[in-house]
This record gives structure tokens, C-alpha cells and sequence, in this order.
């Protein structure tokens, strides 16, 4: 072993690399115009009717997919705006203003029953679509935030909802039934709602919650061991056919869906209004302070915002790109 | 072959150097976060166990509370100081979380080598040393600690490569770094760009030990030097109290 050469070598490297530091941390400001413009202008073709920002560049923190990290980084004011998911309970918790997606950058991902098409009999139907019908981004957004942040039971909270708004009503419904979902907060606060209507309704319903992820609860729909899961539109979609690239509007993506699940032997019902999708999120103070209400208003901001969001953001149509294509933000890096 | 040509590539764009995402930034964050890191944990770690290594006592105890830092996961550190701190930086050495895991990290090789370092200084040159007159001080600071050099400086060693390397994970709570390489290559199926990542964090953890063994060998006593290294040849004599036994 020729240690004491190879030391030797070491030690140079890192002086030239300590030197080159030094040297590109003081010339950096220079060399990051130069990148990002070089990156951006190949790949950036503003929209015709994309509104130019006139403010500074924003800037991009790489956190988690709305995940605590962003979460905190929010509360704390590290980040100004943060990518969340729609339903997110923290958005109500924190009174935090989702800004509306106003040039419809994001795919439409609402709440959608799932229904094994052998049990999908019209009572059942109706009395789904009667909570789809009742189901807004906000009454999902609190409902959430009820589970996962003040840590109630799925089935209280989605008792009250059902006694509240008097669902299902005078509807009925037959049959042995068995509701599953998937593993996270919405799809189980969905899940407790559909069947808490379907046993008002009359019908006999077995639970069969948290069973895991798509892959695995999709595979027992179609099987039969589930008859009803809640599913989100767009992700459904993406996860029955891999090069469907999902739209903005839930009746294009509802209609490309349908064939597809009826091909597998369930059906989609109607979609909720309420859904689950990326939302720019900023603080009331942020949003009073700055006027903001659209995610279009960031680009008349004149100060420079630091977006906080998953490591992936930059590369994202759903993100970064897509705020600089569609909403005309620009971003330093 | 395929994927190892385009991590060439990869490190021929020029634009993966430079910017505020480039390799040059990272570097510069890497370094700055990690040498901040066992700075801070020398300073907090050297004095009380090279003090109490020379008063040869409450070793065990020392050594025992510092390793709490390495029983804790450094991961879970980052994710409960993310929590606490968020995205705080501290002037010059970044990330506040990344800092408390990293010094949580550092601390335990440095106290556990200082203290036994100084304690194990043989008795006959202590002796030797009160023996020609010197007070308490000088027996620490001309006797005990050159003679305790090479192993301290081999805990700085241990402790500053384990830091850069875990600094990595830094990048994890939304801090520079070259984790920053690894972390979005993976978020966005960049095998390329997380390969180079792990390559850079590689390179730099070497070139750290290389470093600092460097330096351990520089702040080595000329005599001690002799009597450590490892080839064959006639062992210096009579250098008492190094880590070898002395011939008698």
C-alpha cells in the first residue's frame, strides 16, 4: 500500500477543489443567469396569453411531496408557498388560502366511488352519487383535517357529516356490501362516508379499511373481495392505462376512465367535487399582504417568493414548469 | 457501460457545474456544512475529555453520554429538528437540523479518543515529567497532549469523515449539499445524476481522510513519528508512553 503517495494526492485534490469553491461561490451569481437562462429558454416557450412577470425571480426550496417538511417550512415562513395536496387537512387547520389553479394547470383528481359492476344496482348508485354530489373541496378539507390533525375516528367524523347534511335522505339500498380503502386519510374518511350512507339506506356493509395501496386494493375489486373503493379520477386513470396523460377537466378524464374499469369489471360513478390535487398553498398573512387569490396573482407579486415542494418540482409540468409555461413565474435556481 | 458513459457525460455538462444547483455550489455547501459540523463538535468535545483524560477520571461516564449521539439515529435528528427548526440557517455553517445531527454525530469518536489519548499517557513519563519540576499545565500541555496528538487527530479523522459522508442526508430537510444529487436524482429517476452524486460524496470523504491523515502526521511529534511507523527497521528508543510498548 503506498499510503504516504496517495495522501499526497488527496491532499492536492482537495486543495484544488477547496480553491475551486471559493472561486465559484463568489462567481455564482453570475453563473446562475447564465444556467437557468440557458436551461429555461430551450425548454420554455411562454403561452400566448401567459401573463409576463414583471417581479424577481422566485426562488425553489426542495423539500417533500406535501409532506411535514413543506408543511413546517410554511408555518415557520422558510418557504412562501408551499405545493400541497388539495385535501390536505392542514390547509383548514392553518387557515392557509389554496390559491386557485385559475389557467387549470393541474389534472383533475377528484373523489370518484369505484363500484364492482355486479353489485353496482341503481340504489346503490344513487345513494353514492348523493355523497359525491354533497362532497366540496372544503367539507373534505375539514373532515380530513379531523382525522389526521386532531386524530378522530374516520366513521365519527363521517357519521356527523352524513346526520348533518341528512344523507342519504329517503334513499334505500339492498345487499351485502364491502367497502375497503386505501391507506391514508382521505380515502378513509371516503370510505366511511359511502358505507355509513349505504348501512342508512338499509343495506348490510363490511368495512374493509386501510387495505393497502392501489396496487393491491384495485386487484381485489376486480377479484371481488371489495365491491366499493373511493379512488381520485386522474391518478385512477394514469394507474389503468400508464400513457394516459390525464386533463384538467374531470368530464374528459371520467370519460376516459370509464371504459377502462368497465373493461377490469368495476364502475365509476360520478365524481365528487372535492378533490385531491397539487394546489400552490400560501398563508392568510401571505395572502392578504400580497393580494393574492389566483395562482395567476404571483406574477404581479414584485418581491421574490420562495416555493417550497418535492425534490422532483423542477422537472415537473405540475410544478415548476408549469409555472413558468402557463403562469409566466420565473424561477432562479 | 452504457450508464457508466453517461455519468461521464454527465460530468463533461458544464452546466452540471456551475449555477446555484451545480456541483461547484454543492461542493462548496458539503464542505462548509461538515467542517462547521466537527468544528463545532471539537470545540464542545476537546476540552472536557482531553481535561478529564488528564485527571483520569469519569471516562466511562463521558464516553457513555456522548454515544447517546450515535445511538440516535442521525436521520430521525434531521426529521425531528425539521420539525422544530424548519428550514433555519445559521451564519456560515447552514442548515441549523443538518448541524445537530451532524455534531450529534462527531462528538462521540472525539471524546471517546481525547479521553483515552490523554489517560493513557504511561505513567513512567508523567512521573519522569513531575519528576524534572513541571506543574500540572505544563505536564498537559508539553507532555500529555503531544504525546495524545496522534490519537485525537485520529477521532477528528473518524468523526470528520463520517460527517461528510452522513451530510448527505442533509438534503433530505431541503439543505445544499451534494445529497442534493442523490435526493433529486432519485425523485426524478435520474440514476445518472444520483450515481455522480454518491461518486462526489466518495471522492470527498476520501479526500477528507487523505486530509487529515495528512495533518495527523504533521502534528505528530518527530520522535513519536518514528516510534509509530508501521515499517520494519530499529524502533526509535526510548519513547515511553507511545502506543507501542516500549522495549524495555
Amino acid at each position: 500500500m503506498s499510503k504516504n503517495s496517495s495522501r499526497g494526492l488527496l491532499g492536492a485534490v482537495v486543495a484544488v477543489l477547496l480553491l475551486a469553491a471559493a472561486c465559484g461561490d463568489s462567481g455564482s451569481s453570475d453563473d446562475d443567469g447564465a444556467a437557468s437562462g440557458g436551461s429555461t429558454t430551450e425548454t420554455t416557450v411562454p403561452d400566448e396569453g401567459a401573463p409576463s412577470a414583471d417581479g424577481p425571480a422566485f426562488e425553489f426550496r426542495p423539500l417533500d411531496a406535501g409532506g411535514p417538511l413543506t408543511k413546517a417550512a410554511l408555518e415557520n415562513g422558510d418557504i412562501d408557498i408551499a405545493l400541497l395536496f388539495s385535501s390536505d387537512g392542514a390547509i383548514a387547520a392553518n387557515d392557509w388560502v389554496a390559491l386557485e389553479d385559475d389557467e387549470d394547470l393541474q389534472p383533475a383528481d377528484n373523489f370518484v366511488p369505484a363500484v364492482r359492476t355486479e353489485v353496482n344496482t341503481p340504489e346503490v348508485a344513487a345513494v353514492l352519487d348523493a355523497i359525491s354530489a354533497a362532497l366540496t373541496v372544503e367539507v373534505m378539507q375539514e373532515m380530513v383535517a379531523a382525522v389526521s390533525i386532531d386524530g378522530e375516528n374516520p366513521a365519527d367524523v363521517a357519521g356527523e357529516f352524513l346526520a348533518d347534511n341528512d344523507l342519504p335522505g329517503e334513499l334505500v339500498a339492498t345487499g351485502d356490501l364491502t367497502v375497503g380503502s386505501a391507506n391514508f386519510a382521505e380515502s378513509e374518511v371516503a370510505a366511511e362516508l359511502y358505507a355509513g350512507a349505504l348501512e342508512a339506506a338499509g343495506a348490510t356493509v363490511e368495512r374493509k379499511l386501510q387495505f393497502g395501496a392501489r396496487d393491491v386494493y384495485i386487484p381485489a375489486l376486480v377479484s371481488g373481495e371489495l365491491d366499493i373503493v373511493p379512488e381520485f379520477t386522474g391518478t385512477l386513470l394514469s394507474f389503468l392505462d400508464a400513457d394516459a396523460a390525464p386533463s384538467n377537466d374531470v368530464d374528459e378524464v371520467v370519460e376516459a376512465l370509464r371504459p377502462l374499469a368497465e373493461a377490469q369489471g368495476f364502475t365509476v360513478l360520478e365524481p365528487a367535487e372535492a378533490d385531491s390535487v397539487n394546489t400552490f398553498v400560501v398563508t392568510a398573512e401571505t395572502a392578504d399582504d400580497l393580494g393574492l387569490e389566483t395562482v395567476s396573482d404571483l406574477a404581479d407579486v414584485d418581491e421574490s417568493l420562495v416555493l417550497g415542494g418535492p425534490p422532483e418540482c423542477p422537472e415537473r409540468e405540475f410544478c415548476l414548469v408549469g409555472l413558468e409555461e402557463v403562469y409566466g413565474l420565473t424561477f432562479d435556481l | 457501460m452504457d450508464f457508466l458513459r453517461e455519468v461521464g457525460v454527465w460530468f463533461n455538462d458544464p452546466a452540471n457545474w456551475s449555477g446555484g444547483r451545480g456541483i461547484i455550489h454543492q461542493l462548496y455547501e458539503h464542505v462548509r456544512m461538515s467542517g462547521g459540523a466537527v468544528v463545532v463538535a471539537m470545540v464542545l468535545a476537546l476540552p472536557p475529555a482531553v481535561w478529564l483524560g488528564h485527571r483520569r477520571r469519569f471516562g466511562t461516564v463521558a464516553m457513555n453520554v456522548s454515544n447517546v449521539g450515535r445511538a440516535v439515529p442521525s436521520f430521525a435528528i434531521l426529521v425531528i429538528g425539521a420539525k422544530l427548526f424548519g428550514l433555519k440557517e445559521l451564519p456560515l455553517v447552514g442548515s441549523l437540523t443538518a448541524m445537530l445531527a451532524l455534531v450529534a454525530l462527531a462528538v462521540p469518536p472525539l471524546v471517546t479518543n481525547a479521553y483515552v489519548a490523554v489517560a493513557e499517557v504511561a505513567d513512567e513519563v508523567r512521573d519522569s515529567a513531575r519528576g524534572m519540576g513541571m506543574g500540572d499545565r505544563q505536564l498537559l500541555w508539553r507532555i500529555e497532549l503531544p504525546l495524545a496528538m496522534p490519537l485525537v487527530m485520529s477521532g477528528v479523522r473518524t468523526a470528520a469523515v463520517q460527517v461528510v459522508a452522513t451530510a448527505t442526508i442533509a438534503a433530505f430537510v431541503g439543505a445544499d449539499g451534494l445529497g442534493r444529487f442523490i435526493i433529486d436524482g432519485r425523485a426524478t429517476q435520474d440514476f445518472v445524476q444520483l450515481f455522480a452524486g454518491a461518486l462526489l460524496v466518495a471522492a470527498l470523504s476520501m479526500t477528507t481522510e487523505g486530509t487529515l491523515a495528512l495533518a495527523q502526521r504533521m502534528l505528530t511529534p518527530r520522535g513519536l513519528r518514528a516510534a509509530l511507523r508501521p515499517t520494519a527497521g530499529p524502533r526509535a528508543p526510548g519513547i515511553p508512553g507511545s502506543a507501542a510498548p516500549a522495549a524495555a
